[in-house]
């Protein structure tokens, strides 16, 4: 390994040491599934009330498309000329969708006594303990209460020197100073840095180990947090108590609610390209702008991956309840095996729908 | 949300999850900077799988696919937001500075790089991929790949201070060019 490489991933691997926060498979598994047979049903619809015209249209494509070309191979096209032209475009990045802005939260209850007050060590805390941890200080109180400052957190150990933590900063996107009703929580980060400009290895040997830390506060209660096994190369800090910044709500993707259609020939051939229709449509009472231009996946079980933009030069919204239909290209691979590909095609953005069709590679 | 059906997706999935989100979580961290953000987008890539997981699942990578999914989501951001100082103001413990100027560096660097030499020294230095799966993962020549990876790495040095990018580094980088094409 050169030395380049090895002071880029030593660079990396200090960089991402500092991603305090962990996820859940739970938090991943809560948005709602598409499954294949809901997609399917549509598209049995859609191909058998579109069935007469599509072999009609099919038969008519098929005499008009010769000599057609695309990266020098020869097309299947399931095509009408009413169509908007694909475009060779590369696809760009979706636009995060907006947030609903959020309020400030409460303030101006009265101080939060000692007794009111539960402390524990934090679940979902920094990685490593070597990063710190989070204070979980719980309102067990019967009405709402504000608790301000910051703890004291102090690691005192016998025939060991005491350390104090020092004073940092809130990062805003932690959350902010508010009340906190009965049951709720606020939090403060007990920050240990493994890295400093004093060690700057990142190295503790030689340095005591501790093994726990007592944090006090001050309206009175203090509690010993234990299961450590940290030391101090670079002292530790803590922030002030806050109330989490609950997670924004997104406004919905306009684009979400356009329902792509397939209209695929009912046959390609490996190492040729698969031209085929995609009908977009807008079953809502609203037009769909198609401003910024919006991609598109599309990819299949062959397996093939392509993202592109759509054709957006002449048509630049979707009318309400409405639909216009795009021609799109897939090159098909010549190593493609013979048997039946699932074509899959979808807007790239959030919660888009996925279109899906069938096609007999041969 | 879950319904009893699924049983054996969300197996899959967990399984998947597991092996992938340590590295997703560093991967996000890496590109935006910021802890919220981060999770967000490790989240939102996480849940987009997870909802096309019946299709995801069969694919023949599908960690590349989630990866990839990742850093589309993360460059979108990166546009609309332009570089988000509020870590880099907020963040600053009172005697410990160190740390968060290597990560905030680190992170400024990549950003100033382009985007193919960004993503494959994500992929080869913080994720572990080999230099030929990075080439399949940004379907690219594995030559092309290991360019981009040189000329990241220059860049990183020349903006974090590593010293100039003199010679013995690229002698150092022809020999390595070389050797692995021999």
């Amino acid at each position: 390994m050169s030395d380049l490489e090895s002071r880029s991933r030593e660079a990396f691997r200090r960089a991402a040491a500092y991603a305090a926060f962990d996820l859940t498979v739970s938090e991943v598994m809560t948005a709602p599934r598409r499954r294949r047979g809901q997609g399917r049903v549509k598209v049995v619809v859609v191909c058998s009330s579109l069935a007469i015209a599509t072999i009609a249209v099919v038969l008519v494509g098929v005499a008009l498309s010769g000599g057609r070309s695309h990266l020098g191979g020869r097309t299947t096209k399931a095509v009408s000329s009413t169509a908007v032209p694909w475009v060779n475009d590369p696809a760009s990045p979706p636009s995060p969708p907006g947030t609903v802005p959020q309020k400030p939260l409460p303030t101006g209850a009265p101080p939060c006594t000692a007794s009111e007050l539960s402390v524990t060590r934090g679940m979902g805390s920094p990685p490593t303990q070597d990063n710190g941890f989070f204070l979980r200080v719980r309102n067990i109180g019967r009405s709402a209460c504000m608790l301000r400052g910051r703890p004291r957190v102090v690691a005192s150990e016998p025939g060991k020197p005491t350390v104090s933590a020092s004073a940092g900063d809130l990062p805003s996107f932690f959350g902010e100073v508010a009340n906190t009703p009965p049951g709720g929580t606020v939090m403060a980060l007990v920050y240990i840095p493994a890295i400093c400009q004093a060690d700057p290895t990142g190295g503790n040997q030689g340095l005591p180990i501790y093994h726990s830390v007592m944090v006090s506060y001050a309206t009175g209660g203090s509690k010993r947090i234990g299961g450590l096994h940290v030391s101090f190369p670079c002292g530790m800090a803590t922030t002030p108590f806050y109330t989490p910044r609950p997670q924004p709500d997104y406004l919905p993707d306009p684009l979400a609610v356009l329902v792509p259609h397939l209209r695929l020939p009912s046959t390609v051939m490996p190492g040729t390209t698969l031209i085929y229709q995609v009908d977009l449509e807008n079953p809502t009472s609203r037009r769909v702008g198609l401003s910024p231009c919006p991609s598109y996946l599309e990819h299949s079980s062959i397996p093939t991956k392509f993202e592109y933009r759509l054709n957006c030069s002449k048509v630049h919204a979707i009318p309400a309840h409405g639909h216009v239909t795009y021609e799109m290209e897939m090159a098909i691979p010549a190593t493609a095996q013979p048997g039946e590909a699932e074509v899959l095609w979808s807007l790239i953005g959030f919660s888009t729908r996925t279109g899906r069709g069938q096609v007999q590679v041969r | 949300m879950i319904d009893g059906g699924d049983s054996d997706e969300e197996r899959s999935f967990t399984l998947f999850f597991e092996s992938i989100h340590p590295s997703l979580i560093s991967q996000a961290y890496v590109l935006s900077g910021d802890q919220q953000e981060a999770r967000d987008l490790a989240q939102e890539t996480l849940s987009r799988a997870w909802q096309k997981w019946d299709t995801v699942s069969r694919y023949e990578n599908p960690a590349a696919w989630t990866r990839a999914v990742l850093h589309n989501l993360a460059i979108g951001r990166w546009r609309r937001f332009q570089v988000r100082r509020r870590y880099e103001r907020g963040n600053s413990l009172q005697e410990v500075e160190a740390p968060d100027a290597d990560r905030i560096d680190l992170v400024r660097a990549l950003r100033r790089l382009p985007a193919n030499q960004a993503r494959a020294l994500v992929l080869h230095d913080l994720v572990g991929l080999s230099t030929s799966e990075v080439a399949v993962e940004l379907r690219a020549d594995p030559g092309t790949v290991r360019v981009w990876l040189h000329r990241g790495r220059l860049g990183l040095a020349a903006a974090l201070g590593w010293g100039e990018p003199d010679d013995r580094h690229k002698k150092e980088a022809k020999s390595d060019v070389r050797s692995r094409e021999s």
